[in-house]
């Protein structure tokens, strides 16, 4: 296996102890850190190449969400890795019970192409706080990005316990035929079928962050101009490749007909009268990509937008109206500038159609009524949900990101992911005196014995529950 | 006869219905199974004793003392673990609501052990119900008898359609696993392990596994070694050797080999008296197949105490191995029988190296009266969990999480762990939709001005 040799080396880092003080994993961090501030130029000109992304989306996205995860962790990682102490009961009470963080040893991560800096740098925050080594894998299909983190971080990280591989299918599934402690996978759930597969030969624990079709529902009382923004903002931002953008809009039609104007009016704002020469709208990935939801646009009608440009890769900020359940745009992520509305008639309508499809990533619920909101938060599942807006969910660090289901399963951000990354231990140290305590657990057995540990070892109910 | 696909759809059907969500449900079924346990103990002793040749006392400690006190402490804690967390804010979510909202999953699968053949089907269902799912059980087929009591009474005490008890082998399960499910716990070995986790990985499906391994014990020259060894010893020899997390071997130094088997002896007769086989306290091998397996783990090895064994009542002496070769088959698999070899290592380094070299094992032990020994054992080497100075009891430490790492498994579960193990974890934002001139910042046209603010 061509990869063998650089997995073993990084094991024996492992077991040679060296990413475990703390003061050497906020040193990796800091070094991160400044590959983040120093390459911040050469960041924003990859992700340009690679998808036309605006320098103001990269710069959110790609800087300064994970400077953010950076310093959170930085300024908590002292108290994350302190092992946790635990209530005991009478017995124990000389006894030290606690929950040790234990790094998991080799880990890989794998990184998609939509947010090719975030998706595998706040992983990896994560993993070296825990104090593993690791293996990142980034996306061969952002090249320019995997060209510049292949050759620019390795200048900042200790080679001896963190690399970059790169390469397609081949290679990734060659990689994955060695044997690591933990597996996060960022991609679609076909994928993560394949990386989960490959994970329980070994016994390797798995977080995949896969997606979904996200729904929107757009209640009939809520301020049509304020949702048409915060929905255009949260479709259009990185032309649509988004894991957790609004991927279709569920209204009735009296609701379709009010947001068209108000759309057309956000897009505008957003990107003028032609979005082709704004520098604040991307493009897609690929040519793959591109003719894939080219052939999208045949679904429902084309209300705004539509146009397309094959050489730039470019497919105008566009809303299909009218679409059913069984058009072409309905029956996979769009991943794409392209939203459509799919009429409903009611509150109910909407939660029965959500609750008819696989769970996804984010459910989104616009309405002025807090009630209405609550409804369709209490009555479906989904990774996350935001009420009255888009994506902002995911920005917040105290907040688990992940899916549920065909979405996903496990979660990070903030501690989250540094929890994600260690295994936490039960531990108990017990003293050597006071063995006569002991003495009911042992053999020969009676009933006054065990009367005795009923009593030491039993919780009682505290009284009726006020719920019954 | 139901096939696995319309049990499981019913258990879907029977969730979709809404009505496991409700705490009041919720808990209304656990004191269901709390009624069960108390009013049916005669029974499930029974099948304990059919199964494993457990005797009362023994059966009532292990097995139904801890299913009631998980049972207390879920019914009580319940309201609190299911509150939505409320998290802290940023600048731009100051004036909304974020908080994280626990849901049930859907419909989980618990599969179970033999060695522990109630709890380890009553805990997980437990902390499975509380979380408000719908749960399939599937129990060893091993300890039949208590699969066919828990098969029977399940359903005369619970909701049927949401809690379903499927009995079977090999076959049944394997069919079982091809059907969709939110969550599965196993517990069993990581042959299983590998199987189970490659089936959920066509659903996507998360898993809990509990497996096993070679929980090692290292006796430091400086404990107390009467109580060191008389701890050992029950953790040992409790369900004739078939624990997940007994001490496995022992490593120590030559020089004080001797004595723990001095010790061992010592205690054993304190616990089983002068002929082990006629003690009510001492249990059997479970089945002809362990016991073979078991016995032939002693061939051409240094016997230093028992080796009896008669194969028509599955009796194993508990037997003790002394300076065994770590390449010798007794050291390459789990031995879940009362055998107990010690190998012998010359210092701490050595004996964590040893335990480095081999796979992460579920539970670890370390005797001794040096605090700074324990640290650093604890911290230069890893396993799901581990006890200093006893052996077995971090398990029953209730905040603590029950789990294994690397080939013992992955995940955890008991108490609050069960509860969080069973439930998603969905992140909410609330934002109001006014307020629109705080967006305007996100907003493009972008510029970098708009960037440094």
């Amino acid at each position: 296996n061509p990869y063998a040799g650089l997995v073993s080396h990084l094991r024996a880092s492992w077991l040679s102890g060296k990413t475990r003080p703390m003061e050497y994993r906020v040193a990796q961090l800091e070094a991160l850190g400044r590959f983040l501030d120093d390459k911040k130029q050469e960041i924003l000109e990859a992700t340009e190449l690679d998808m036309g992304k605006p320098s103001f989306e990269a710069f959110f996205s790609e800087i300064l969400l994970c400077k953010n995860e950076l310093n959170v962790t930085l300024n908590n990682l002292c108290h994350w890795m302190k092992d946790e102490h635990v209530d005991k009961n009478l017995v124990m009470q000389l006894d030290s019970a606690f929950i040790r963080k234990d790094p998991y040893g080799v880990v890989l991560i794998i990184a998609p192409w939509n947010y090719p800096i975030q998706l595998f740098l706040v992983p990896l925050i994560g993993a070296i706080a825990a104090g593993n080594c690791a293996i990142i894998k980034p996306s061969e299909i952002s090249k320019n990005t995997e060209r510049l983190v292949a050759e620019t971080l390795s200048c900042y990280l200790d080679s001896d316990c963190f690399a970059v591989v790169t390469g397609g299918v081949p290679e990734t599934t060659r990689l994955l035929e060695n044997k690591f402690d933990y597996i996060f996978f960022t991609g679609t759930p076909p994928v993560g079928r394949i990386v989960m597969t490959a994970a329980a030969k070994h016994l390797t624990p798995v977080t995949l962050e896969l997606g979904g079709k996200n729904p929107c529902y757009v209640s009939d009382t809520c301020d049509v101009t304020n949702v048409a923004r915060r929905v255009a903002w949260g479709r259009f931002f990185n032309a649509g490749q988004t894991c957790i953008a609004p991927d279709y809009v569920l209204c009735t039609i009296e609701m379709q007909e009010k947001l068209m104007p108000a759309f057309r009016a956000a897009i505008t704002e957003f990107f003028g009268p032609n979005p082709r020469e704004s520098p604040d709208f991307g493009r897609i990935v690929s040519d793959k990509q591109f003719r894939r939801l080219r052939g999208l646009l045949g679904s429902g009608r084309v209300a705004i937008g539509g146009q397309t440009d094959e050489a730039e890769r470019y497919i105008a900020p566009t809303v299909l109206a009218d679409v059913l359940p069984s058009d072409p745009a309905m029956q996979e992520e769009i991943f794409g500038p392209i939203l459509p509305i799919v009429v409903i008639a009611n509150m109910d309508e909407a939660i029965d159609f959500i609750n008819a499809r696989p769970r996804p990533l984010a459910i989104y619920a616009f309405s002025c009524d807090s009630k209405v909101v609550n409804q369709v938060l209490e009555r479906t599942s989904s990774g996350g949900f935001c009420g009255n807006d888009t994506l902002m969910q995911v920005t917040l660090t105290s907040l688990p990101f992940g899916g549920i289901g065909n979405s996903g399963l496990g979660k990070y951000h903030g501690k989250f992911t540094f929890d994600t990354f260690s295994h936490h231990r039960g531990c108990l140290h017990r003293n050597m005196g006071l063995e006569t305590l002991n003495t009911p657990r042992y053999p020969p057995y009676t009933q006054q014995k065990l009367g005795l540990l009923t009593s030491t070892f039993e919780v009682k109910r505290r009284g009726t529950c006020t719920l019954l | 006869m139901e096939s696995m696909q319309q049990i499981v759809a019913r258990a879907r059907a029977a969730f979709r219905s809404g009505r496991s969500r409700p705490l009041e449900f919720r808990i209304q079924q656990l004191k269901a199974l709390e009624r069960m346990v108390q009013e049916k103990e005669k029974e499930i002793l029974a099948a304990l004793k059919a199964d494993l040749d457990k005797s009362g006392p023994n059966a009532f400690s292990h097995e139904i003392l801890g299913v009631l006190r998980e049972l207390a402490l879920t019914m009580e804690k319940l309201p609190s673990w299911a509150a939505p967390h409320p998290v802290k804010k940023d600048l731009l979510t100051l004036r909304d609501k974020a908080y994280i909202g626990y849901e049930p999953l859907g419909v989980v699968l618990v599969i179970g052990a033999w060695n522990y053949p109630f709890v380890l089907v009553m805990q997980p269902l437990i902390g499975a119900i509380a979380a408000g799912n719908a749960v399939v059980v599937k129990p060893s087929e091993v300890s039949e008898n208590t699969a066919r009591l828990v098969a029977e009474l399940l359903p005369q005490y619970l909701d049927k359609d949401l809690y379903a008890v499927v009995t079977g082998g090999v076959p049944e399960t394997t069919e079982l696993l091809t059907q969709r499910f939110d969550h599965i716990l196993y517990t069993g070995n990581s042959a299983v392990g590998r199987i189970v986790m490659a089936a959920a990985a066509k659903h996507l499906t998360p898993v809990t596994l509990e497996l096993g391994g070679k929980s090692p014990c290292y006796i430091d020259k400086d404990c107390d070694l009467a109580v060191a060894c008389r701890r050992i010893t029950w953790g040992k020899y409790m369900n004739c050797g078939q624990t997940c997390i007994a001490p496995d071997y022992i490593l120590c130094d030559p020089s004080i080999q001797s004595k723990v088997v001095e010790n061992i002896k010592a205690t054993l007769k304190e616990f089983y008296g002068e002929d082990v086989k006629s003690s009510p306290d001492y249990e059997r091998i479970v089945n002809q197949r362990h016991f073979r397996r078991v016995k032939s783990l002693l061939e051409g090895q240094k016997i230093a105490l028992g080796g009896e064994t008669d194969e028509a009542s599955c009796f194993i002496a508990p037997t003790i191995l002394t300076d065994v070769s770590p390449e010798s088959k007794v050291m390459e698999e789990e031995i879940f029988g009362p055998v107990m070899p010690i190998v012998a290592v010359q210092s701490v380094e050595e004996a964590i190296e040893f335990i480095n070299l081999r796979e992460k094992p579920l539970a670890l032990y370390v005797f001794s009266n040096n605090k700074q020994l324990i640290r650093r054992v604890i911290a230069e080497t890893s396993s799901g969990g581990m006890t200093a100075n006893d052996v077995i009891m971090h398990s029953v430490v209730p905040e603590l999480p029950f789990g294994g790492v690397g080939h013992s498994g992955m995940g955890a579960y008991h108490g609050r762990f069960s509860f969080e193990t069973f439930s998603h974890r969905r992140a909410c934002l609330v934002k109001d939709l006014r307020w629109e001139v705080v967006n305007k910042l996100r907003y493009p046209p972008g510029s970098m001005e708009m960037v440094h603010l």
